[in-house]
């Protein structure tokens, strides 16, 4: 584990702002103590992470909570660009899928993804992902390869 | 005087010695000739002028069937014995050979007539005749006749006749085209069948060469195919190729070909059999096209039920968390009333939840499948009952299982098949400490398998509702979940070509049984 003073930095890629305002109370009810960024579809998450325009000024994120479904650049792809550059590679990508269908689909393509949480319909089962993702992944996270 | 005597006496001496001489000769002549006539085969009668028989020889006797003593010095056989024209019609007189030859005063060769036989049976004769003339003289002074027995000879030619029109009528009548093809591949004979077929009259078939009516694109296939079974390579050949009616459309045929070869093999000419197969070719084309339309519908269907389930989480995740996290911030806020309604809106949005997980499974079982491998059954078993140890725990349960084969399958299913069958065993459990049995008995091409429980067993009534999609026989406070399971179990096992079914009595427990082929490649 890393040793760390400040907040940790988040960026969550997400088109639907329910699930962008629900991660947000997830992680104020679990106390993480962290920085949300959000990146609304899949083109705007690579100009974040390049700090291109207007994220000129944007933080390196210590973790990257990665959507499938989005609009323009779909997360498979933003996956693939992600651990193709040498620079990104190594930041953390948990992907979140609706269901357990999705994520045995996305195995398939052996993108090299550090993890797959299913979004749960209960609040209280998604504020223990929000926080095992201070905990990093010890928990609920399911490692490839490691079911 | 004396001189004159002794010359004359001496010149009678001589003239009767050379008569003497003479007369022998004669003798041994008519002698050699009496023997060559008696040893013919063929018979011999010789009549007079008033055609009256005056000799005959041994072999007449055999053939005409009369002996000779009856015939000579008589008007000959014809007129003694019942006779027939060579059609069969009775001979009149004017009609018997020698009258016949007497009236045209030309010898006959090779005429035909028949003797019939008391018995009912025709001796069939071959009759020659000649006039006898003196040396010098123009008027004859009687006939010869010479008769053969022909019968043998016209009762083969009869049978080979009778061959030849059944051979005839056979290919006439058949009802696949036939046709005898030479060996510079025109039409030599053709049936009605094959006229049928390609649309043209015999009469435009034969000297037509077969490819002026072979669809284009097939002569190379039957080029090849004729060349193989000229070259004695195969003895004959078969397949299917196009011909092209007369009227433009195609016909699809199955066509076998093979050569007609002389005593001494060289190839005479070709046979070749049409069956019109136009009929089975548009139904396999229109099969093929369902299959091919039930394949892409299926796969729309898949995909929708994978579209819809995972589309309808999201709107469902959103009314769930934020419900609950109305609840968590705000919930001293809410009377009893509203916390008790909002309960609801939770659990609804949580069954509808696994409603579409289980959908999405039952959707998956034909979609995102493996391929089948030789499995041991026990593997998947066990797997199974590992899953299920809390459960198994909790109930005290054992379960037990016979010696298991190996079958080809996809073992994840497998076990997953056994993993639901064995939880509903342990969850529908009577009073009774839950004992559950797993058996497997060889049939000839396949397993059939039972999971047999002492539970709460099942009416017959709903034996085959249980394994439709989400039908339940008790209600969720009893037992918990959507009915998805046996649904699942029957869409694994017909996957793998086999059957599944229960056989129960309320209160005596039930016995799920389920087939698994042997082998996959029989399916």
């Amino acid at each position: 584990m890393v040793e760390r003073n400040g907040p940790i930095d988040i960026l969550l890629v997400e088109d639907n702002p329910g699930d962008e305002r629900l991660t947000r109370e997830a992680l104020t009810e679990g106390k993480v103590y962290s920085n949300l960024h959000w990146a609304k579809d899949g083109v705007e998450a690579l100009e974040f992470l390049r700090r291109k325009g207007k994220y000129a000024a944007a933080p390196r994120p210590d973790i990257i909570l990665l959507d499938l479904n989005l609009p323009k650049k779909d997360g498979r792809e933003v996956l693939s660009e992600i651990k193709g550059d040498d620079d990104l590679k190594r930041i953390p990508v948990v992907i979140l899928t609706t269901s357990k269908a999705e994520e045995d689909v996305m195995r398939t393509y052996n993108l090299h993804a550090n993890c797959y949480v299913t979004k749960p319909v209960d609040l209280e089962k998604f504020i223990v992902v929000v926080k095992s993702i201070d905990a990093f992944w010890l928990t609920v996270v399911t490692l490839p390869n490691g079911r | 005087m004396a001189k004159v005597r002794v010359a004359r006496r001496q010149r009678e001496d001589a003239e009767t010695a050379s008569l003497r001489d003479a007369l022998a000769a004669l003798r041994d002549s008519e002698e050699r000739f009496r023997a060559v006539v008696d040893s013919a085969n063929e018979g011999i009668l010789v009549y007079d002028r008033k055609l009256l028989v005056t000799a005959g020889n041994i072999a007449a006797e055999r053939i005409v069937g009369l002996p000779l003593a009856q015939l000579i010095g008589k008007a000959g056989f014809t007129s003694q014995l019942p006779c027939v024209r060579e059609d069969g019609a009775p001979l009149l007189p004017e009609e018997r050979p020698t009258r016949i030859t007497i009236r045209t005063g030309l010898p006959l060769t090779d005429h035909v007539i028949g003797i019939v036989r008391p018995e009912g049976t025709t001796t069939w004769l071959s009759v020659n005749t000649a006039f006898l003339r003196r040396p010098g003289e123009l008027e004859y002074y009687g006939i010869v006749s010479t008769v053969s027995d022909i019968t043998a000879r016209r009762q083969a030619e009869a049978a080979l006749r009778e061959s030849e029109e059944r051979f005839r009528l056979t290919f006439e009548l058949a009802a696949s085209g036939i046709a005898h093809v030479g060996l510079d591949a025109r039409f030599l004979r053709v049936n009605r069948s094959l006229c049928d077929i390609l649309g043209y009259s015999q009469e435009e078939l034969v000297g037509r060469s077969v490819k002026d009516v072979s669809y284009l694109d097939d002569r190379d296939l039957t080029d090849s195919q004729r060349r193989r079974v000229r070259r004695g390579e195969v003895e004959s050949a078969r397949f299917e190729k196009r011909y092209v009616r007369k009227d433009g459309s195609i016909v699809w045929v199955d066509l076998a070909i093979a050569l007609a070869r002389d005593s001494a093999g060289v190839p005479q000419y070709e046979i070749a059999i049409f069956d019109d197969i136009t009929e089975r070719k548009h139904a396999e084309a229109a099969l093929r096209q369902a299959h091919e339309e039930l394949k892409r519908s299926n796969a729309e269907l898949a995909q929708f039920a994978y579209v819809a389930s995972h589309d309808l989480q999201e709107p469902l995740r959103m009314v769930s968390s934020y419900t609950q996290l109305l609840v968590r911030r705000y919930g001293d806020k809410l009377d009893g009333n509203a916390q008790e309604f909002m309960a609801y809106i939770v659990d609804g949005a949580a069954r509808m939840k696994q409603l579409i997980e289980d959908l999405l499974a039952y959707s998956r079982v034909g979609t995102r499948s493996r391929e089948f491998h030789q499995v041991a059954v026990e593997a998947p078993l066990r797997r199974a009952i590992n899953n299920l140890r809390a459960s198994v725990e909790e109930a005290g349960a054992s379960i037990t299982y016979d010696a298991l084969p190996t079958v080809e399958a996809d073992e994840l299913q497998l076990s997953q098949l056994f993993q639901n069958l064995i939880g509903n065993a342990l969850k529908f459990r009577s009073a009774s400490v839950p004992r559950i049995q797993i058996l497997a008995k060889e049939a000839a091409h396949e397993w059939e398998f039972t999971v047999k429980d002492n539970g709460l067993g099942i009416e017959p009534a709903y034996f085959e509702r249980i394994f439709m999609v989400f039908q339940r026989l008790h209600n969720k406070g009893e037992y918990p979940g959507t009915g998805i399971g046996l649904a699942i179990c029957k869409k694994v096992v017909e996957r793998h070509g086999g059957r599944i079914w229960v056989e129960s009595q309320l209160g005596e427990g039930s016995s799920f049984r389920f087939t698994l082929p042997k082998n996959q490649g029989e399916q």
